[in-house]
């Protein structure tokens, strides 16, 4: 299926419709049959993010936070960004060898064999549908290897992390803030 | 009140290189070189600071978790052990850990030091000796017992504690004006918390010391058997070592204070003679394991004094070389870390989060390092030369940790939570303590999926009187290299058995005053 679709499309889609909706639609290779020039963020303030790794956390964070009750909650665009930005700068602060097991772990998800090997996702990320994702994050959940159990968590800590650290995540946990002591 | 900071130079800021001289170089700003600074600048001595952690001060402090754990702590709040089976938070700024932590302040039990002295041979180390220097730092950090009310965080554990037939006790706190914010974790906003940030930094550079921020040692300078020297870096905001601003300090003594993990790793990159490969061996993390309990009213775990109820029962109860002991405390709960403890993903997640405000959280702090069991962890070098820490949990460590399951568990259910949820993968969210009892006892001890925390690093340097199982003598003085002194929680032979602040402070204010005292009969 090919339509022309921009990243600012597809993050209208994962935002409004929800990953449900996405199933059968290849989004992932729309993108890389397209231009990705027009872009609502400029890709170029990611410095440890490339374009490939921004598209599987942006199917990744929802599927972390709210899995298939996404339909329901609606996450806004402005949260995935910012997310997308933390997630960013986070992997920066952190030491060298650690950033090499990041990239590792990113170029196997980004890439489709890889995926298909390890994830059971043999199509790519925007195709897979909600459960699919569930599936995948409870496959290395409660994997027996233990590689892929650290790699589940590394990727929790950092995508959940990255959601929770923003005021605009705090709402639905009824959560208003720290104090103001500017009264 | 705005505190100043003379003296202060933010090295990442340089355009090039610089060169000083100084009586006495101290690398870390945390619990031991903060009032080391302040004892020795107070004594004469020309003191330099280097601290790889930025200088934020209460005027930068704005309660965020996003941005205290990126600028204060090591590596985003996220540093690990080699397996990644353990989370370690650890500060990383002016102020080391005492920035960021938790407030709460113990001497150091009398029975750890007991070990200590009969298994180390430490010198002058028995409670009767370190007595006044406890109360020396607990008089100039303005620690005493929290006198208002618990929050309900720790009311909780209070409660539950005395429907098991259990003490709670209440936990003195380094607090001077403190408003029961309950931020302390991501920065004190007000100047409360007298940490080294606020108390001993300030003093010394009034009186002349000088403050190196955003500078990392690198490594310590010999000539023959002699420290001269330590040459140092330049970190950006991402904590990467600036290789073209090197900075190198020109000195008669070095003290390495660093905090454990860290200072053993600058002993390994200065490639100094370690004969007995004791260096870097005996790292000790106070292992913690945690349970949640969801209660009917709110609880608000973010609130209020993080730490002011804790429970030393079952610290003992098998003797000092028993079965490991562990002190029960409570956590805060912030969105940022409450969300990553939880490790279940979409709406299970989702759910669990939603009971943010109702949400207790225990934890129990084991006691490694006192039995061959337990041998703790070793520090090493990767090859970008930083450091990794290689800590096995081991049987004896994980029979303590269920047992501290069970405890919690039921001691959740006593004081009323309506479910309970040890964290561990393979548990459930548990609605009575029958049934929690027994799925506890099938929840299989494996790294990775019990969830092991740890925000007490110690040892690493071990102190002692024999030369083939320490690094440092009972002056805290390196063995093989003259005028090189550790002094910080590294020293530690075992693990404190309590929050380690205050055991920091006293032993390394008694440390310094030693080496004043030696240097004046020369």
């Amino acid at each position: 299926m090919k339509t022309n679709i921009n990243r600012r499309d597809l993050l209208k889609w994962i935002t409004g419709i929800g990953v449900t909706s996405l199933l059968g639609v290849s989004t992932f290779q729309i993108l890389q049959d397209n231009s990705i020039s027009d872009l609502e963020w400029n890709h170029e303030d990611f410095k440890f993010l490339n374009d490939e790794d921004q598209i599987t956390l942006l199917v990744l964070i929802p599927a972390f936070i709210y899995g298939e009750t996404l339909n329901t909650t609606r996450i806004k665009e402005k949260q995935l960004i910012n997310v997308l930005f933390n997630i960013d700068f986070a992997i920066l602060i952190l030491p060298e060898r650690t950033q090499d097991e990041l990239r590792q772990l990113l170029n196997i998800l980004n890439n489709g064999v890889g995926r298909w090997l390890l994830a059971g996702v043999w199509k790519s990320w925007s195709s897979a549908s909600a459960q699919d994702l569930i599936e995948f994050l409870q496959l290395w959940r409660n994997s027996l290897i233990e590689i892929l159990q650290s790699a589940y968590q590394g990727l929790h800590q950092i995508i959940i992390g990255s959601f929770y650290a923003e005021p605009d995540s705090w709402k639905t946990i009824h959560y208003s803030g720290p104090p103001d002591l500017s009264l | 009140m705005n505190i100043q900071y003379p003296n202060h130079i933010n090295v990442a800021q340089l355009d090039s290189s610089r060169a000083f001289d100084c009586d006495v170089v101290i690398c870390g700003t945390g619990a031991g070189g903060g009032v080391a600074a302040e004892i020795l600048t107070q004594a004469g001595y020309k003191v330099i600071m280097l601290e790889e952690g930025p200088l934020k001060r209460s005027s930068d402090f704005d309660m965020q978790e996003k941005t205290a754990y990126a600028t204060l702590y090591q590596e985003a709040a996220g540093r690990k052990t080699k397996d990644k089976a353990i989370n370690i938070l650890q500060g990383r700024a002016v102020g080391g850990s005492t920035t960021v932590n938790w407030t709460s302040s113990f001497r150091t039990p009398q029975k750890t030091l007991e070990y200590w002295s009969d298994n180390f041979h430490i010198k002058d180390i028995l409670y009767e000796n370190m007595e006044p220097w406890f109360i020396r730092m607990e008089q100039r950090l303005n620690i005493s017992p929290w006198v208002s009310p618990a929050n309900e965080n720790n009311a909780i554990l209070a409660r539950g504690a005395k429907a098991l037939s259990l003490t709670p006790k209440v936990i003195p706190r380094n607090v001077n004006g403190c408003i029961n914010l309950g931020y302390c974790g991501t920065d004190c906003p007000i100047n409360a918390k007298q940490s080294m940030l606020v108390s001993t930094i300030p003093t010394a550079l009034e009186s002349g010391a000088t403050l190196l921020s955003c500078c990392r040692a690198q490594k310590i300078l010999t000539e023959k058997d002699k420290a001269i020297g330590v040459k140092a870096f330049a970190i950006n905001k991402y904590g990467k070592l600036k290789k073209d601003i090197v900075i190198t300090v020109h000195t008669a003594k070095v003290i390495v204070a660093g905090g454990a993990i860290n200072s053993p790793a600058l002993l390994l990159r200065s490639k100094l003679p370690d004969p007995y490969r004791t260096l870097g061996k005996r790292t000790f993390l106070h292992p913690v394991s945690l349970v949640t309990g969801i209660m009917s009213k709110p609880v608000n775990a973010f609130s209020g004094a993080p730490q002011s109820v804790y429970v030393d029962d079952l610290l003992w109860c098998d003797g000092v070389t028993g079965k490991v002991g562990y002190k029960l405390e409570t956590a805060p709960m912030h969105p940022l870390l409450a969300s990553t403890v939880f490790l279940h993903h979409g709406s299970h997640h989702y759910d669990i989060m939603q009971k943010f405000p109702y949400m207790q959280a225990s934890l129990a702090l084991l006691r490694d390092g006192f039995n061959d069991d337990s041998v703790g962890g070793e520090v090493t070098l990767d090859k970008y030369d930083y450091p990794v820490l290689d800590y096995p949990i081991t049987d004896y460590i994980w029979e303590g940790i269920q047992h501290s399951w069970l405890t919690m568990t039921e001691l959740l259910f006593a004081a009323g939570a309506k479910h309970v949820i040890p964290l561990h993968l393979d548990s459930s969210i548990y609605s009575s303590w029958n049934k929690a009892r027994q799925a506890i006892k099938k929840l299989p001890l494996k790294k990775l999926r019990a969830q092991v925390a740890s925000a007490h690093v110690m040892g690493g340097c071990t102190m002692g009187g024999d030369i083939n199982n320490s690094v440092v003598d009972s002056h805290g003085r390196y063995h093989h290299v003259k005028n090189l002194f550790v002094f910080d929680g590294s020293l530690f032979p075992t693990s404190i058995g309590a929050n380690p602040q205050l055991s920091i402070y006293a032993l390394i204010a008694k440390l310094t005053n030693n080496l004043i005292q030696s240097d004046s009969l020369k």
